[in-house]
């Protein structure tokens, strides 16, 4: 019995399909969800998102937000960003990750919660970052071959 | 007759000015609509699935673990949310959803104290003249809602009720069905988990078949790290999506209705200028008829003599 997997943020859904399992980045660590997992809700984290159908592996990043796996399979997660990989271009996210830092330097002795947004923006591009680099990587290698 | 024919034609005139000035705001209100619709649409599977979580969470666990969970056993103290417009003009836009609220505030009954926190101008007025007190107004929100903008609004209310000054939260709002329905609707926002499945934010017919209930499965839920800390990212954060999404389908309710209202307007007006073109010409012709019966008159009188 496979997974009902649903991806949603404010703006769209972003994912959504029957998967074999789904790992996800919580505060706690990484952790991957296989078809009969008990009731859990999870704070999440920005990072990496895999979720593998019949063998093929899907790549997103996320950024905070929640999971939820409910009876029957279901799994929610609700995060106020996420792509997938396809969709991240590098130098967009460098230049994003650039006005983070300058922005998180601004705030930092000015507002509380100024700062704490953008620290969340500068971790949300970092992991987006990490995960683009990562894939690019493994997407070129696939091409030599 | 030369009197008459003018006044017509200065009435003409201005009927024409009125029907330009309805016309633009037709078209710009069915501009703000396409945006507003398209936002409410985008959002509504998130803050509807964020919703049903909390339902499903909400009903399992223990309700003192957090104070936007607290019950209160009796309601003495309530918090309304209007949301009406800041601008007139759209109709019944705004008639229904402040009416919905006074009712609601009727049945609240005499017994219990009940404050409002306004988002547009013509809710704050409306609550001033049934001196219903307001807590808080907020305008030009309504015009092009951003998440930023409404960040405020869900602070105080989170203040608010976790202070205990208040046993209950609700949203008056308009629901946006479609460009040609939208329904005020009444929904308790806080405290969460009492809420019942009957009439949820954004539920509209094309979503019903999508979300299977998973009503009576049981099942305690784990929280990771713990369940505090989990619910107190999570609850802030609903309120501010439900908060939000009630805002959008306002707005797109708002911009539709008064498309539609000033669409009918610019209809009215078009007729008039028709029916008083008609009357125009009439009094026109008759004058001119009357001018040759005088000058031929005048001519039969010459020539008898």
């Amino acid at each position: 019995m496979p997974l009902i997997l649903k991806i949603v943020t404010p703006e769209r859904i972003v994912y959504e399909d029957t998967v074999d399992s789904v790992s996800v980045m919580t505060q706690m660590g990484e952790i991957t969800i296989l078809p009969g997992h008990i009731p859990l809700v999870a704070n999440l984290q920005a990072g990496e998102l895999r979720t593998k159908k019949n063998g093929e592996e899907i790549f997103l990043v996320s950024s905070t937000g929640f999971l939820e796996v409910r009876p029957g399979n279901q799994v929610t997660i609700l995060a106020d960003t996420a792509e997938r990989v396809e969709e991240l271009e590098l130098e967009k996210i460098e230049v994003a990750k650039e006005r983070a830092r300058k922005m998180l330097e601004e705030k930092r002795n000015i507002d509380d919660v100024a700062f704490a947004d953008a620290a969340a923006m500068l971790e949300r591009e970092l992991a987006r970052e990490r995960v683009a680099i990562k894939r690019k990587k493994y997407r070129d290698v696939g091409k030599q071959d | 007759m030369a009197v008459q024919t003018r006044a017509i034609k200065r009435r003409i005139k201005s009927v024409t000015n009125t029907r330009k000035i309805t016309k633009a705001m037709e078209l710009v209100a069915a501009s703000k609509m396409r945006k507003a619709v398209g936002a409410v649409s985008a959002s509504r599977p998130y803050s509807k699935l964020a919703w049903d979580t909390v339902l499903s969470v909400g009903g399992k666990i223990d309700a003192t673990l957090h104070p936007l969970m607290r019950q209160s056993g009796k309601v003495e103290n309530v918090l309304i949310l209007l949301l009406a417009s800041d601008r007139g003009l759209a109709g019944g836009y705004n008639t229904n959803v402040i009416k919905s609220a006074i009712n609601e505030i009727r049945r609240l009954g005499d017994s219990v104290k009940s404050q409002t926190i306004c988002i547009g101008k013509r809710g704050a007025d409306a609550m001033r003249r049934i001196k219903q007190p307001v807590l808080a107004s907020f305008t030009e929100i309504t015009n092009n809602p951003k998440f930023e903008e409404i960040l405020p609004i869900g602070k105080m209310i989170i203040n608010e009720f976790s202070d205990g000054k208040y046993d209950k939260v609700l949203l008056v709002y308009t629901d946006f069905v479609s460009a040609i329905s939208q329904k005020p609707l009444i929904l308790e926002l806080l405290p969460f988990g009492v809420q019942k499945k009957s009439e949820e934010l954004g539920e509209t017919s094309e979503d019903k078949g999508g979300q299977k209930k998973t009503k009576e499965e049981k099942g305690d839920y784990t929280f990771e790290p713990t369940p505090r800390e989990v619910l107190d990212k999570m609850l802030p954060r609903l309120v501010e999506t439900m908060v939000y999404q009630a805002v959008l389908e306002a707005a797109a309710s708002e911009h539709s209705s008064r498309m539609f209202a000033m669409r009918s307007a610019s209809e009215n007006a078009g007729e008039m200028i028709d029916d008083l073109s008609f009357t125009f010409n009439q009094a026109r012709q008759a004058g001119i008829t009357q001018e040759i019966a005088e000058i031929s008159s005048g001519k039969a009188a010459l020539e008898a003599k």
